[in-house]
């Protein structure tokens, strides 16, 4: 079989253009693989925010667990977890609803939700707290203590923005 | 031909060069992703970290600083390799350094001389002056020990000009106070290049190191010391500066301007008035006076007290009722020229102010200006005839059922106290003058800690009584009179369109409403108007006329729902700023007074109920950008409880952050941070800090 030169030089430059656009599409592809892995989701995947959300709870439940009368102290606590959200490019927002001083907490729940989000996911966590008394401690069975700490659970969503998909 | 094959050979070498800088690209990648992931392991070893003092219940570690033991925490964590640090913000700095500007100073010289000549020790020479009439001595000490250098720190004071440097004369540190012919200096500072000494006046500086004692928050120990400064001195070694009288800071304004851009604070404690109010007072203070005339009417365009955690008075606020107050107490029973009925108890007697004992008495309901001479006494007196008084006390023993004696000065008000020893094992129980009747047998009797008691118009818990009786410690624990809301007033401003007024008017008409006076104004018919009601204000004089009568109208939306419109500038309208809506419950401002607005269901008449008329505030508290704190507190510090904001305002002023452990290497790439919270004596969230690098 004869080939001439032209169509060796054409058969070359187009194995030359192939073989740099394979290349090229290949460098991209796995950049855009590692990037949507790891700017969309790595704040999550290594659990800061959800930490950032444990321990304000964490938080609120040491304030409220002997009493409940002063809602500044809350509010003073959720301040500062808010700056801390703020510095690591979060913003948390905090909702309480039927908060009331003691000792009418002793029957209604306070219930809560925090939310934390960023451009790249939004967090939400809803719960009750109730206050724990020391004079329930050795008054499981009583009327009024029965049930006071077994916390009914709240729902806890995670979206990531970039692929609007929630769990 | 040949130039194709050339060309293709060219090609082939791009190729291979790209292909060699993509394989280059992923090892220059792999560090990165390397770095990430130590990144990423970092973090979630330092929330373990973090959460391990609070799921432990060890958070009281970090407040109470215990560098070891995070020494040893942190190693387990992370290894040795790792650099780390752990650092707090919002827990009040446990060193608080306060210079206190005093208007009176004198800078001496010396003269080099043997130290030989003069009898004292020194690592290198020694040098001689004179203050006041008094020869001192300057001298390198350091503090006995000796470092090689040729830095003088301490005088020796001739106080008694007997030629001599007695025992008791010296060495004297910086900050020493000395009594010169009754006047009290402070040995203040010291140009080791000239060898001059500076003395400063210093009964302010001894009063505020009496007073603003260092304490103790939630076991966490702050301590405060106090140094005198004049203007001309440098000042940027302190935290705070207390300027304790009203003085012109205009020459000195650049460098307060850059002590606080330093982060550092400045609290002005003086009575001032329109009359000495300057242009830097408002620019530092946020202070302004303004003829109460042209006072705002309507909405506040001020801070009115706000008890919200962003505001500055609510922390000063929360130190004010959940820290201690101090009462030193002396050792030395006088009854002060007055006729005391005290409990029986039996105690010490000394030879006037000397440790000379000269017996003891025993005492029944003693009433006495002398216990150890006027009154039938039990017990024995040794030393009788001398024109000196016989003190009894206690000595450097503490036997049973003895007094310390001392004040507690509440707003102005003094009350006498007894500290006593009544079971043998300690001194326990206190008694009071509360009703000043000079009679402590008949107020609350015996008062045990944890007792609450009411001195003047406020409750006091009894938090501690030393066993030594030195002092006792209370804390308010209801609403006090400095920050009521009914009385003087704390505020906070934070922004510089926010000022404070600085005058009061004390010109009421004599037909003025009387605090919780309601008046009621109805409305005519028509709506949408400003002239469908009227109201008239109370006696104080408007546009020099004692008359004052302002248009409202009230828009009816609904049964429950009224909205109030007032016109203050009397010019038909009544929807300009300030002017409303107000609503039922809302607290509306008519120049200096504060009327609470109750409007009818139906729309046709508003009660406006006096609540208070405008008072200069016992304080204010300025905190700018962030940074700036500045305070003035309008007080002449007599008082314990004045004493006391004083001291909550120097704890809300200084810093609060601080370092508790760091290794020695540097770098810290990785930071977590977690809220904690402490609650023992007083509820205080905090920030901690955990930083780690490689």
């Amino acid at each position: 079989m004869i080939v001439d030169s032209k169509t060796k030089l054409k058969k070359g430059q187009f194995f030359i253009v192939g073989t740099i656009m394979i290349v090229l599409a290949l460098y991209m592809l796995s950049n855009a693989l590692s990037q949507s892995t790891h700017i969309d989701c790595a704040d999550v995947q290594n659990n800061n925010p959800i930490w950032t959300i444990e321990e304000t709870e964490k938080g609120l439940y040491q304030i409220t667990k002997n009493n409940l009368t002063d809602r500044n102290r809350i509010d003073e606590f959720i301040e500062m977890q808010k700056d801390i959200a703020t510095e690591n490019g979060y913003a948390l927002a905090f909702n309480m609803q039927n908060f009331m001083p003691y000792p009418d907490n002793l029957v209604s729940p306070i219930n809560y939700t925090i939310t934390l989000e960023s451009n790249k996911f939004y967090i939400e966590k809803a719960d009750m707290l109730l206050p724990y008394y020391s004079d329930c401690k050795d008054a499981e069975d009583s009327g009024t203590c029965a049930g006071l700490n077994s916390l009914a659970d709240g729902y806890r969503r995670i979206c990531c923005k970039a692929h609007d998909v929630c769990c | 031909m040949m130039r194709s094959k050339g060309f293709m050979h060219a090609m082939e070498g791009v190729i291979a060069a790209l292909l060699l800088l993509t394989y280059g690209m992923t090892i220059i990648q792999y560090p990165q992703v390397y770095s990430t992931w130590t990144e990423i392991k970092q973090k979630q070893v330092s929330r373990e970290y973090l959460s391990s003092f609070n799921d432990a219940g060890l958070s009281w570690l970090i407040v109470e600083n215990r560098p070891s033991e995070f020494v040893e925490i942190s190693r387990y964590f992370l290894g040795v390799r790792n650099s780390y640090g752990l650092y707090t913000e919002g827990l009040v700095s446990q060193n608080i350094v306060i210079g206190v500007f005093s208007n009176e100073s004198v800078k001496n010289g010396t003269v080099s001389a043997t130290c030989a000549s003069t009898g004292v020790p020194s690592e290198f020479g020694c040098y001689n002056g004179t203050f006041k009439g008094h020869k001192f001595v300057l001298t390198d000490n350091d503090t006995g020990v000796g470092n090689g250098q040729e830095d003088y720190d301490s005088i020796y004071f001739d106080s008694d000009n007997n030629g001599t440097y007695d025992e008791y004369e010296g060495p004297r540190t910086l900050s020493s106070t000395i009594n010169v012919s009754g006047e009290i200096w402070i040995f203040s500072s010291i140009d080791n290049d000239t060898q001059v000494v500076e003395f400063i006046r210093g009964e302010d500086i001894v009063e505020y190191r009496r007073k603003i004692n260092s304490l103790k928050i939630n076991n966490r120990e702050t301590n405060i010391s106090i140094r005198a400064r004049t203007n001309e001195s440098d000042i940027m070694d302190l935290d705070i500066l207390i300027i304790p009288r009203y003085m012109d800071l205009t020459n000195i304004k650049p460098n307060l301007d850059k002590f606080l851009d330093a982060g550092k604070s400045i609290i002005e404690v003086a009575n001032i008035t329109c009359d000495n109010l300057d242009e830097i007072q408002r620019d530092i203070f946020g202070l302004q006076c303004l003829n109460l005339d042209t006072m705002p009417f309507g909405d506040e365009n001020i801070s009115i007290i706000s008890r919200k955690p962003t505001e500055s008075a609510y922390e000063i606020e929360k130190l004010f009722y959940f820290t201690n107050i101090k009462i030193d107490t002396q050792n030395r029973f006088q009854f002060m020229n007055h006729t005391w009925t005290v409990p029986g108890y039996e105690y010490d007697c000394y030879l006037g102010s000397t440790n000379y004992y000269v017996g003891h008495v025993n005492c029944t309901n003693l009433t006495s200006t002398d216990p150890c001479t006027t009154h039938t006494i039990d017990g024995i007196i040794n030393y009788v005839n001398s024109s000196e008084s016989v003190y009894c006390r206690i000595g450097t023993k503490y036997t049973k059922n003895t007094y310390f004696y001392g004040e507690v000065n509440i707003r102005g008000e003094k009350h006498f106290i007894l500290i006593v020893n009544a079971t043998g094992s300690g001194y326990d129980r206190i008694y009071i003058d509360i009703n000043r009747d000079h009679n402590l047998t008949n107020d609350y009797g015996q008062i045990i800690a944890d007792d609450i008691i009411k001195i003047g118009h406020t409750n006091f818990t009894v938090k501690k009584i030393d066993e030594r009786g030195r002092y006792f410690e209370i804390r308010p624990v209801s609403e006090h009179k400095f920050l009521s809301a009914h009385h003087d007033k704390l505020y906070s401003i934070h922004n510089d369109t926010e000022y404070i007024v600085l005058a009061e008017d004390t010109e009421y008409n004599v037909t003025a409403y009387d605090i919780d006076d309601m008046v009621q104004a109805s409305t005519s018919a028509g709506v949408g108007t400003c002239t469908n009601g009227l109201f008239a204000g109370s006696g104080y004089k408007h546009n020099n006329s004692w008359a004052m009568w302002f248009p409202f109208t009230i828009t009816n939306v609904s049964q429950s729902f009224n909205m109030l419109n007032v016109d203050f500038n009397s010019n038909g309208a009544c929807n300009e700023p300030g002017e409303g809506p107000f609503y039922t419950g809302d607290i509306v401002r008519v120049g200096p007074e504060y009327y609470r607005v109750d409007i009818a269901e139906d729309g046709s008449k508003v009660n406006w109920t006096l609540t208070e008329r405008w008072k200069i505030p016992s304080a204010i508290v300025n905190h700018k950008d962030g940074l700036r704190k500045t305070a003035w507190i309008r007080s002449n510090m007599t008082s314990d409880d004045e004493y006391h904001i004083l001291r909550s305002t120097i704890l809300w002023s200084s810093s609060h952050k601080s370092e508790l452990v760091r290794s020695s290497k540097t770098s810290e790439s990785v930071v977590v941070k977690s809220t904690f919270i402490e609650d023992m004596d007083m509820f205080q969230p905090y920030r901690a800090y955990f930083r780690v690098g490689g």
